[in-house]
């Protein structure tokens, strides 16, 4: 090969390994990686939890974890072997040369720096840039206007807090580029974020991308995102690189069986349909040489039950977190009215801030509400706090929690979690090993410690604690978006069987829509606290909708879409409150009329099920 | 079978309390200074629970015969003005330091547990309130309060213990509390309140097994203090009354003859001395094999 082939190299990674010492083993966390990347590409990096690519990522910026180390193979960044600098090389080689923009801006600023001097750091081996004052000032407002960050020139006087969780991430997308990176490398940068600020990011670093022209590599386990944004793809499976190419081959036309399983447990927000989950072992045998077991590819479609008895009624429910009513502010959650039947899977929707989890601690007796009722069953009222409610009714409500490492007590058994409410609510003829095995697990897990389970296994547990007790309703909160795309689909599968099985109502709330069309019966669609548009699931991913939804449906990524839609400025920020009066949409809808600011919009009836709040006529709310 | 799950398979014997109390051993055992600082503890509780059998003679007998005698004879460490022998009280010294301080010691931890769990479960203001409190019992010097509380009450051992429990109680609940804190916004806590779980239950079942690290590290290392802080007590005259045979009262009735007889001040100042770095090392070891980080704590 020619030197003036390396030169164009952007990333030269070759046979590389990293590893640690457990004892006197050697673990490898990353085997055998070959990857090459020319300046203008961007490489997405794809792979479940645990799968190495974020160590892939640090040893992209020249870094390892202190125990890891480089067990063979080389690294060339921009032609220069990074595992060869020392000291002051390595150092003035990352100033100068890679940036990192971290999964979580908001914990990654400084909180006691204001955004001028953060940025001004970062710039500082730019000489002409940091001569004087005003320019470091020009450059920091420069910096700021690249990323579309609104009145740059305000918030270099700002702290990380004052800003929303999308600015903090185009702060810290800002300050990434201060150095002219020649290698731009980002973790997972838009996880956290909300479907119609992830777009608006993304939209915004695919235009960087084209104006400025380094390398990107892009660490994401959403097969979407990388698929708008990337090139290339590297797909990561325990350690090793199983498939890589350009993007639109591997993604169109995948050969290696992960990356086919990854694929096929995505659920998509055009088709309806539980789908099938990652078959791990399958994969094992594959990469062993073995036959693969057959594997199963359909869909799984759920049948929403017809006509079965209310489990909750929510009537005109009001909370407010001010105690005393404050001008210009309004309620968190205003006027909601909410049902559940025996056996219906109810998605309650929205972006993060919109009253969701709110309206679920209500429900479960650990928030105040200002007004409104709630019924459980036939008639049964539920005391606004648990102190005041009979067993009957705590059994008959319970929780399932979205992060399943915090839900389950890290030094109590497994059959401690599930034993408690089986004693508590004197349920006969269940033991903790029946329980298990209801939710898929082994029985003999019950001696077992938070610790020693996966994630998945874990997420099982904290659905057995709930179930095992009999409940009537059970509030799931989120309870898949800590868990990789292949235990999802398992999750969601559990779900809609002990729906049908055990008759158990579930409030499921999500921001995932993709999730909600494949398991939901009823959607409610939240928007700040209210009540925008409500449901059966195929009429809200039908042809009608509110214009938040349609903001919704129109924000998700995913593989094969043509992402040419972009996000119109301004749509992407939340107010940080409801507004006292009139449409909480009002300040972000693309039909707002003069009404629309001072009158709380009427209900229309599109059909017998499906209502949205609106003041446009049913005609506009019409899509293609 | 995946990976993964080997891996479980193999962490299963390391679950349960025994097993646990293995690996917290091992890992002591691992660094010189915490094996020392155990052994220098364990073998100071030796002393004391036998002093009766090792011990030469009657700490508290005078013997007008033998004043000031210097080691030899039926005196390994010679005896004293009133001719008791040395050796004997300091060995029967160790009984009152070792019982008053890990008693008033376990009594402050226990009490600061309990507040500090009550503070972070119910929060608002009576956290507010429990949290004022402490601050200002810790505003006031230690020796200062405990000769506050000797003068009102008298001397003793049950006034010693009252005073260490008033003094320590608030420094245990500040961290106790702030570890309580860190896992009561955990879900299985919500989970557990959404049960309808009363407030003994929650502290004792799902708070308490997760803060016994810390609650272990505090005690060891607020004992050291104690030792030090009852002997100080007894030193200056409002501890122990004569003739109980304590180390902090030996020092300070042999003191000014020092240059005769000095074991008589020597012995229980090794004592004491080695007693308090064994403690020290003990709870510096025992924190970093439990994961707790102490230099957190001491900073709050």
């Amino acid at each position: 090969m020619s030197a003036a082939m390396t030169e164009e190299l952007e990333i030269d990674v070759k046979n590389l390994a990293i590893a640690y010492m457990a004892g006197t083993r050697r673990v490898n966390v990353l085997e055998n990686i070959s990857l090459q990347l020319r300046t203008g590409e961007i490489l997405g990096l794809v792979g479940e939890s645990g799968s190495g690519k974020s160590t892939m990522a640090g040893v992209l910026l020249a870094s390892l974890r202190t125990s890891s180390f480089v067990a063979s193979g080389t690294v060339q960044l921009g032609g220069v072997d990074v595992f060869k600098l020392k000291g002051r090389e390595l150092r003035e080689f990352r100033a100068s040369h890679v940036a990192l923009v971290p999964q979580n801006a908001g914990a990654a600023l400084t909180p006691t720096m204001r955004i001028g001097e953060q940025l001004q750091e970062a710039f500082r081996l730019d000489v002409a840039a940091s001569a004087s004052r005003e320019s470091r000032d020009a450059r920091s407002i420069e910096l700021l206007d690249l990323v579309r960050l609104p009145n740059a020139q305000a918030a270099l006087q700002k702290y990380p807090h004052q800003f929303s969780g999308g600015q903090q991430q185009r702060i810290g997308i800002a300050m990434a580029l201060a150095a002219r990176p020649r290698l731009l490398v980002l973790d997972e940068p838009t996880t956290g974020l909300d479907v119609v600020t992830q777009a608006a990011i993304l939209d915004t670093l695919a235009r960087l991308h084209q104006e400025l022209g380094m390398a990107m590599v892009m660490v994401s386990h959403d097969l979407g995102v990388i698929d708008k944004m990337c090139t290339h793809i590297a797909v990561l499976r325990q350690g090793k690189v199983v498939e890589a190419g350009e993007t639109r081959k591997v993604l169109g036309n995948p050969q290696h069986p992960y990356t086919q399983g990854l694929l096929a447990s995505v659920p998509r927000v055009s088709v309806p349909g539980i789908p099938p989950s990652l078959d791990d072992a399958a994969i094992d045998a594959f990469e062993r040489g073995t036959p693969m077991p057959p594997q199963e590819h359909a869909l799984h479609e759920r049948v929403a039950p017809q006509d079965t008895a209310s489990v909750l009624a929510i009537r005109g429910l009001t909370v407010d977190y001010n105690r005393r009513p404050k001008p210009g502010s309004a309620p968190t959650v205003l006027d909601v009215d909410l049902d559940v039947h025996a056996g219906e899977i109810v998605a309650l929707v929205g972006e993060s801030g919109s009253g969701k989890s709110t309206i679920a601690n209500v429900v479960a007796g650990l928030q105040k509400r200002q007004s409104g009722e709630l019924t459980l069953g036939a008639g049964t009222e539920l005391a606004p706090a648990v102190a005041h409610r009979t067993k009957a009714v705590r059994r008959a409500v319970q929780i399932i929690f979205q992060n399943a490492d915090t839900s389950l007590n890290p030094r109590r058994t497994v059959r401690d979690a599930i034993t408690r409410p089986l004693r508590l609510f004197h349920v006969k003829g269940l033991s903790a090993e029946d329980a298990l095995v209801q939710v898929g697990l082994p029985p003999n897990f019950t001696e077992r410690l938070p610790g020693q389970l996966s994630g998945g296994q874990r997420q099982r547990v904290g659905i057995a604690r709930a179930v095992s007790a009999g409940p009537e309703l059970v509030l799931a909160d989120e309870i898949v978006s800590a868990l990789d795309v292949s235990v999802q689909s398992s999750i969601l599968r559990l779900m809609d069987r002990l729906a049908r099985n055990s008759n158990i109502g579930f409030l499921f709330i999500t921001h995932d829509l993709a999730v909600v069309r494949s398991v939901a019966d009823r959607v409610v669609v939240l928007y700040l606290g209210r009540i925008v548009e409500e449901g059966a699931v195929a009429e809200i991913f039908g042809t009608v909708s509110h214009p938040y939804t349609r903001l919704l449906l129109a924000s998700v990524i995913e593989v094969g879409d043509d992402h040419s839609a972009m996000v119109p400025p301004g749509q992407d920020e939340v107010p940080s409150g409801p507004p006292a009066q009139g449409c909480p949409f009002a300040s972000r809808c693309p039909l707002v009329m003069d009404v629309c600011k001072t009158t709380t919009p009427p209900v229309i009836q599109a059909s017998s099920t499906h209502s949205i709040r609106c003041h446009a006529p049913i005609e506009k709310l019409r899509g293609d | 079978m995946t990976a993964s799950t080997v891996v479980v398979e193999r962490l299963q014997g390391t679950r349960g309390f025994w097993p646990s109390l293995r690996r917290v051993a091992r890992s002591i055992l691992r660094s010189k200074p915490a094996t020392l600082g155990f052994a220098l503890v364990i073998l100071h509780i030796l002393l004391a629970l036998l002093a009766p059998l090792i011990a030469p003679g009657n700490p508290t007998e005078n013997n007008a015969a033998a004043v000031l005698q210097l080691p030899g004879g039926p005196y390994p460490l010679g005896t004293d003005t009133l001719g008791r022998d040395i050796l004997s009280r300091t060995l029967y010294g160790g009984q009152y330091a070792l019982a008053v301080s890990f008693a008033s010691t376990a009594l402050a931890v226990l009490l600061g547990t309990v507040i500090a769990g009550l503070a972070a479960f119910y929060g608002g203001w009576i956290d507010q309130v429990i949290t004022r409190l402490v601050d200002s019992v810790l505003a006031v010097p230690a020796i200062l309060a405990m000769l506050v509380l000797v003068t009102v009450f008298g001397s003793g051992p049950q006034v010693i213990v009252l005073a260490v429990v008033v003094v320590y109680t608030g420094g245990v609940t500040r961290v106790v509390r702030a570890a309580a804190m860190d896992v009561m916004p955990k879900d299985f806590i919500i989970a557990a309140r959404a049960r309808g779980e009363g407030v003994f239950y929650i502290l004792s079942r799902e708070v308490f097994p997760n803060i016994l690290d810390v609650v272990l590290v505090e005690f060891a290392m607020r004992a050291s203090w104690v030792v030090l802080l009852v002997s100080s007590l007894s030193f200056l005259g409002f501890g122990a009354n004569p003739p109980t045979p304590d180390w902090g009262l030996m020092v300070a009735e042999n003191r000014s003859l020092m240059a005769v007889v000095p074991l008589a001040t020597l012995a229980p100042i090794v004592f004491l001395a080695t007693l308090i770095v064994g403690l020290n090392l003990a709870a510096d070891g025992l924190a970093k094999s439990l994961g707790v980080d102490r230099m957190k704590e001491i900073l709050g």
